[in-house]
């Protein structure tokens, strides 16, 4: 009975999920408030004082549930961003540590992993994610040959050793960017429950209006603009390499620039 | 209390039937009194009266989105124990590389073995015999890594590797707290339950107050809320459900073991 976890909503560009959020809240808007009309004609006012109250309990519910699932997508895109610096992190450390093993395996493994930090930054900026995983992990295995062949070598093997422990950060950190990137995310069934209570709230304002008039207020387009500008900013924090917010690779380039000017 | 048993035995459209249930009885009780009250002396009084319902409506959803949040924070943390746990083994694999043959390739058999366990476990649910074989093999590991101790060329490795040895075995007891004993108390759900009911009820009685049984957004309160609670209790069940973590990353970490071998 599992359903694909996530990525309900990638299909769809970030502009048209807005727009058909909107949609979906002013046709439930526009039922309710049809409904509402019928019963304002029938004489059934008494029962506005009644509705007032249950549309506020809809209303917090709403507010609430969008609420917590911001805090967790923003979560997410701290975990990304956070795991690129780490990322950052044990590669320079990786490289540093390169120059306490013999040659050639030194100048190997620095020119390896000046070839990671390339794959990685190009992976983002041409979108091609799967062919830098396979990339980066042809270089994991690279990388692991050279310094399993470079312990036969050295004199202290405590040195192999220190090298080996940040080779082994760089590795499980792909992991984590992968894993961060690709399945931390919203699931779906969460994202199905929000749907259904915006389309539900939306239709007890409308129902609301109906009940007491005959116009529809113009708050009630600000509240529904409003949970469709939430949606929005959650879709866009948990999709990873779309829309305004996007992880910087500033951490990565920064280390580019460092190991090609310690050797030029 | 132990009733997450209890709580657990019961399949997710059941307890989604049985929460609908509740509320609505809930509702119609409350009618049931409205309806025998005197009617209100004044406008006023019914406006306290809408406030009350207000109030605990804007109570139970604070507590229904907060436990949201705490469930789906559990939900992450047994991504995140997962994710961890497969790094962990990946590490050892990888480490194990330094030590010498025989115990290299024990060790080595070993770790594919517990990604199977691990993996099996999950998929027919048998968690309990899953985590009896981890168990065993996490002592077999142990002993190979002591084992290999004394003909290592090298302590720094050995140390390394069981480095990486002890990290596997804390990931395994990380997942077994995340997965089945980090959960939504069963008080809280008793709670919870008890103020939808009074909701419910307080929303039925002051519909009765009014005699106006036909108000269409009660139906729709009810139902947003009884979805919000079938997301958490499926967030907080770790098997079962439309929700479960996904076991992508160990699928992963064994096809490139097994890639390793040949």
């Amino acid at each position: 009975m599992i359903m694909q976890l996530n990525g309900m909503l990638d299909a769809l560009p970030l502009w048209a999920l807005f727009v058909a959020t909107l949609v979906v809240a002013l046709l439930s808007f526009e039922g309710g408030f049809w409904v509402g009309r019928r019963r304002g004609r029938r004489s059934e006012q008494e029962q506005e004082i009644v509705v007032r109250g249950l549309v506020g309990g809809m209303l917090g519910l709403e507010a609430f549930m969008l609420a917590f699932t911001f805090g967790a997508a923003a979560a997410h895109f701290d975990t990304r961003r956070q795991a690129l610096l780490d990322e950052a992190n044990a590669i320079r450390t990786a490289y540093l540590r390169a120059d306490l093993l013999p040659e050639p395996h030194r100048a190997e493994i620095r020119g390896l992993l000046r070839e990671y930090v390339d794959v990685r930054l190009e992976g983002i900026r041409s979108g091609k994610i799967e062919q830098a995983i396979a990339r980066s992990e042809e270089l994991h295995n690279q990388l692991w040959l050279q310094a399993t062949a470079s312990r036969e070598k050295v004199s202290t093997p405590a040195f192999a050793v220190q090298f080996i422990q940040s080779l082994n950060d760089i590795i499980t950190l792909h992991t984590r960017r992968v894993t961060a990137g690709l399945e931390f995310r919203i699931p779906n069934i969460i994202w199905i429950v929000l749907y259904a209570i915006t389309a539900l709230a939306a239709a007890s304002i409308g129902y609301h209006s109906g009940l007491t008039g005959r116009n529809r207020p113009l708050v009630a387009l600000g509240i529904i603009l409003a949970f469709s500008a939430v949606i929005y900013l959650i879709v866009d924090l948990d999709r990873p390499g779309q829309g305004f917010l996007q992880v910087s690779q500033r951490a990565l380039v920064d280390l580019q620039r460092n190991m090609s000017a310690t050797n030029p | 209390m132990q009733l997450h048993g209890l709580l657990d035995a019961i399949p997710l459209g059941a307890l989604f039937v049985a929460t609908l249930a509740v509320a609505l009885l809930s509702f119609e009780g409350g009618f049931w009194v409205g309806r025998r009250s005197s009617p209100l002396p004044d406008q006023q009084q019914e406006k306290v009266v809408s406030r009350v319902v207000g109030g605990i409506l804007g109570l139970l959803a604070f507590m229904v989105a907060f436990t949201f949040g705490v469930a789906a924070s559990h939900f992450d943390a047994r991504r995140q124990a997962l994710l961890d746990e497969v790094n962990a083994i990946r590490t050892a694999y990888l480490r194990a590389d330094l030590l010498q043959d025989p115990h290299r390739s024990e060790i080595r058999n070993l770790l594919r073995d517990y990604v199977d366990v691990r993996l099996e476990g999950r998929r027919s649910g048998k968690i309990e015999e899953a985590i009896k074989r981890s168990e065993e093999l996490q002592d077999q590991l142990w002993s190979q890594a002591v084992a290999a101790r004394e003909n290592a060329s090298n302590s720094a490795f050995i140390g390394n590797f069981i480095q990486s040895l002890n990290e596997v075995i804390n990931l395994h007891s990380k997942r077994v707290t995340a997965g089945l004993e980090v959960r939504i108390p069963t008080f809280i759900w008793l709670v919870i339950y008890a103020i939808t009911m009074l909701a419910a009820a307080s929303i039925g009685y002051h519909a009765g107050l009014i005699r106006s049984r036909r108000i269409p957004v009660v139906p729709a309160l009810i139902l947003a809320f009884s979805v919000v609670i079938l997301l958490i209790v499926d967030l907080d069940r770790p098997l079962g459900g439309y929700l479960e973590v996904d076991q992508k990353a160990m699928t992963d970490l064994r096809n490139k073991m097994n890639a390793q071998t040949r």
